[in-house]
This record gives structure tokens, C-alpha cells and sequence, in this order.
């Protein structure tokens, strides 16, 4: 199997975002034409960091996981099939 | 000869499902405003690039779940070069414009030149070079916005933009029309009926040589749904269109692009090498399959679609500027999970990505027409992606 590396990257570029948008969201917070109230912008702000942050996390485990398939030795050859 | 069960073909088809709630939803919400013309053309032209990205993407995303981080910034620099090469303002003595004014067809001869050339340097460095995919691609990522912003600004110092692009290149990537009349455009709607006349019988003619070669099928009324719901829509979408002066340039484009990766992902060998390789790489290259050159071919094929993109948004914008292309790659990304692409490689189709572009714009578009804060807009796309991905990842564990 593939070892999963693009993949772990896939997550953690969808978790940056996700810290992208808290980000905006942040400095978005006086901004006089908004109807978000403060209270929903800090809960978004909230839930985003530590969505990312559990998804940074995921995607740290699946790209140690996939280095540790790609450092196995390959299996031998079973010797009474021969 | 095992029938498909209802739930099966259901679970199959939930974006496009998803789809069409999303814009019933918005339909709803704007007491019927949504459903106009005006929005099926919008949702055509300013999300063509999303398609035709989301197509390079597809394939990169294919052998492994790999992904291009540059093409936004591409589209920047291409764009610079672009307009630098075919722009037609030469400013003032006071505020001279240093634009070479070569005429269109050499400016895009030259502008997919240097597609080609920058895609196989990029897939050279990633497939035979070995450098990790993001790395490279973030290396251009941050390389090309700077370039692009440098051009510009050496280009044109007092606006750092070039506009004034010819008629012809804005005509052919984003004004024209196909077959123009005056009120209803009926070359479009008749276009519209033979092309749903077309899906129907593809899709009865494929259930046909499926039935045939032993093959599991799909109870013949979820077909008929199938084609019926398929038929109704193209019919819907060309209405409206002809309602509206009729084909844009970008959709023709955009329905060229897609059918072509269509018949390269499903009916070609090389289109079946990309999902071999994004499977079981070692499996692929122990079965004789190339591939370092399925993984160049990913990139340079990237690279010539960005190009393209950037034609149409240079067209789009009718200008060339620093902040083109911004985020357009995760655009492209998303369209592309949200489509059920899977983040590890070996899974996804053409029409997934179609149909999670579409979703993606008729959100993007329904959130303005409701007039929804943009501070909220940010919050459902930021939902939208991580559903998409918390989807992937129940999916992989189930496979498991």
C-alpha cells in the first residue's frame, strides 16, 4: 500500500485552512459592517483552533505511521512454497 | 446478475442529492430569485476556473493523494506574462507601461510554452528528483506570487496592474457566445436537448453492456431516475443559459476540458495507470507500470491546465493583478474532496469533482444572494471542507 504521506499533508493542509479562517474570523472582529455577535465569533474562533489542532495531531499520526511502513523490511519468501 | 440495492445507489449518489438540496435550499431562501438566469450563468463563468483546476487536481490526487499548491499562484504569474506579452497600453510619457504587444495567438503560443516548460520542470523535480510534492509545489507557490507582483510592478509602477487586453482574447475565453441571437437563444436550447438526449442514451447503452458482461446494475427505475434527473437538468441549465444571451465561452471550455478527462480517466489504460499508482504504487511499478513518468505526467498536465485557467481569468477580470489567483488552489482541492476524491490516492472521478465544484459555487453564490455576512460565509466553507474530510477519514477507517 501507498504509504499514506500525501495523505497526512491533504489533512494538514485542510487544518492550516481551517486556522486560516480563524484567523480572518479573528480580524474580523471590529469590523463595524458585521452582524456576527461576539459570543458566535469566539465560538467559531474556538471550535476552529482546536478542530485544526486535532487534525494537525491526525495527520502528524499518519505520517509517522506511513514512515514506519516505508522503513519495513519487505517480507521473505515463505521457504516450504518453493 | 446481482441487482444494486436502493440504499447502495443512494449512498453512491449523495453530493449530487446534497447538490440539489443545497440549491432548493437557497431557491427557498430567496423566495425564487435564485432560480434565474443570471445565476446559472454566473455559477458557469466565475467558477470555470474551479472546474478546470479542479481537473489538474484530480489527476495529481489520484497517484497518491498528492496536490499542487501553486496553481493559484501560477495563474498570477501567468497572468503577469500574459497580459505583459499581449497587452495592448503603452501608458503615457509621464507613466510609460513596458507591455510588448505581440497579438493574441503568439501571446498564447508563448504562455502555454512556458506552461509546459514550468510543468515538466515541476514534474521532473517530483518524479525523478523525488522531492516531496508539496515541498516543490510550495516552493513556486511563494516563487510565482512574488514574480507575478515583481512583473506587475516593473511592468506598470503607478497601477501595478496591465489591463487593456485585447477584444478578441477576452471573446474567445469570456465574452463570446456561441451562436448569439437576439432574445431566447434557441441554437442553445436545442443544443441542450441533444445533448440530454445524449446522457439518457449513454447511460441506458452502458447499463446495457454492463447487463451483458455479467456485470451488477442499478434497478432499471433508479436508471430511469437517473436519466430522467440528468436530462432534466441539462435541460434546465441550457434554458436558462439561452434565457441569458446563451453558451459562454467558459462553459464550452469548461465541457471540453471535462469531457476529455472523462474519456482519459475511464476509457484510456493511461487513465487506468493514474488510479494503479495512486492504489498500490509498488504493486503499479512491479506490474510495469512507469511510474515516474504517470507522476511527471500528472504535473505537467497540471501545469497546462493552470494555464488555461489563467486565460480565462485574465479574460474574466480583464486584467492582469498581484492578487489573482488567490486560494484558488484550495478551491481546486476542495471541489475535488468535497467531489469524493480520496485524500489517499487511487479513488475519485471527473464527475465527482464536477458535481463538488458545483456544490461549492452554488454555496458561494447563495451566501452572497441571501446577503449572508462574510464572516459566515467563512465559517460554512470552512464546515463544507471539514465534513468532506471527516468523511475521508470514517471512509478509510471503514475500509479498514
Amino acid at each position: 500500500m501507498n504509504s499514506g504521506k500525501s495523505r497526512s499533508g491533504l489533512i494538514g493542509l485542510v487544518a492550516a485552512y481551517l486556522i486560516y479562517i480563524a484567523y480572518e474570523l479573528y480580524q474580523g472582529r471590529n469590523d463595524p459592517k458585521t452582524t456576527m455577535t461576539p459570543a458566535v465569533r469566539i465560538i467559531c474562533i474556538v471550535f476552529f483552533g482546536v478542530v485544526s489542532v486535532a487534525l494537525l495531531v491526525y495527520a502528524y499520526r499518519i505520517w509517522k505511521q506511513g514512515s514506519r511502513e516505508e522503513e519495513k523490511p519487505p517480507e521473505k519468501e515463505d521457504e516450504s512454497l518453493k | 446478475m446481482e441487482s444494486k440495492s436502493v440504499f447502495a445507489v443512494l449512498k453512491k449518489n449523495v453530493m449530487l442529492i446534497v447538490l440539489v438540496l443545497v440549491f432548493v435550499l437557497f431557491v427557498i431562501l430567496t423566495h425564487g430569485g435564485f432560480f434565474s438566469a443570471n445565476t446559472f450563468t454566473d455559477l458557469v463563468k466565475n467558477n470555470a476556473y474551479v472546474f478546470i483546476l479542479g481537473a489538474g487536481m484530480l489527476m495529481c490526487m489520484l497517484t497518491g493523494g498528492n496536490i499542487d499548491l501553486s496553481c493559484g499562484s501560477t495563474v498570477c504569474m501567468f497572468g503577469a506574462l500574459g497580459a505583459f506579452f499581449m497587452s495592448t497600453n503603452k501608458g503615457t510619457l509621464e507613466n510609460p507601461i513596458n507591455v510588448l504587444n505581440l497579438g493574441v495567438p503568439l501571446s498564447i503560443l508563448m504562455m502555454l510554452a512556458i506552461g509546459f516548460a514550468y510543468g515538466s520542470l515541476l514534474g521532473f523535480l517530483i518524479a525523478y528528483v523525488r522531492i516531496p510534492p508539496w515541498i516543490a509545489t510550495l516552493t513556486f507557490f511563494l516563487a510565482f506570487r512574488g514574480l507575478g507582483t515583481a512583473l506587475l510592478n516593473w511592468a506598470n509602477p503607478t497601477d501595478k496592474t496591465l489591463a487593456y487586453l485585447p477584444e478578441s482574447f477576452l471573446q474567445t475565453f469570456y465574452k463570446g457566445v456561441l451562436f448569439p441571437t437576439e432574445g431566447f437563444n434557441w441554437p442553445c436550447f436545442v443544443i441542450g436537448l441533444l445533448a440530454a438526449g445524449a446522457v439518457v442514451f449513454l447511460l441506458f447503452f452502458s447499463r446495457k453492456k454492463r447487463m451483458e458482461k455479467g456485470y451488477s446494475v442499478e434497478p432499471m427505475y433508479m436508471t430511469c431516475l437517473k436519466g430522467g434527473l440528468s436530462a432534466a437538468g441539462i435541460i434546465l441549465l441550457m434554458t436558462q443559459l439561452a434565457m441569458d444571451k446563451g453558451l459562454p465561452a467558459p462553459l464550452l471550455w469548461v465541457v471540453g476540458i471535462i469531457l476529455i478527462y472523462y474519456f482519459i480517466t475511464s476509457k484510456t489504460t493511461i487513465g487506468r495507470h493514474f488510479y494503479v499508482v495512486g492504489s498500490n504504487m509498488e504493486a503499479a511499478r512491479l506490474s510495469g507500470v512507469n511510474t515516474r513518468r504517470i507522476m511527471f505526467l500528472a504535473y505537467l498536465n497540471m501545469a497546462i491546465l493552470s494555464t488555461l485557467a489563467t486565460m480565462i481569468n485574465m479574460a474574466r477580470f480583464q486584467t492582469a493583478m498581484p492578487n489573482a489567483g488567490l486560494n484558488y488552489e484550495m478551491d481546486a482541492i476542495a471541489a475535488c474532496v468535497v467531489g469524493g476524491v480520496s485524500a489517499s490516492g487511487g479513488a475519485g472521478t471527473i464527475i465527482g469533482m464536477v458535481i463538488g465544484a458545483t456544490l461549492i459555487g452554488v454555496i458561494n453564490l447563495g451566501m452572497i444572494a441571501v446577503n449572508l455576512d462574510q464572516h459566515f460565509q467563512y465559517i460554512v466553507k470552512g464546515f463544507v471542507l471539514l465534513a468532506a474530510v471527516v468523511f475521508d477519514i470514517l471512509s478509510k477507517k471503514r475500509q479498514k
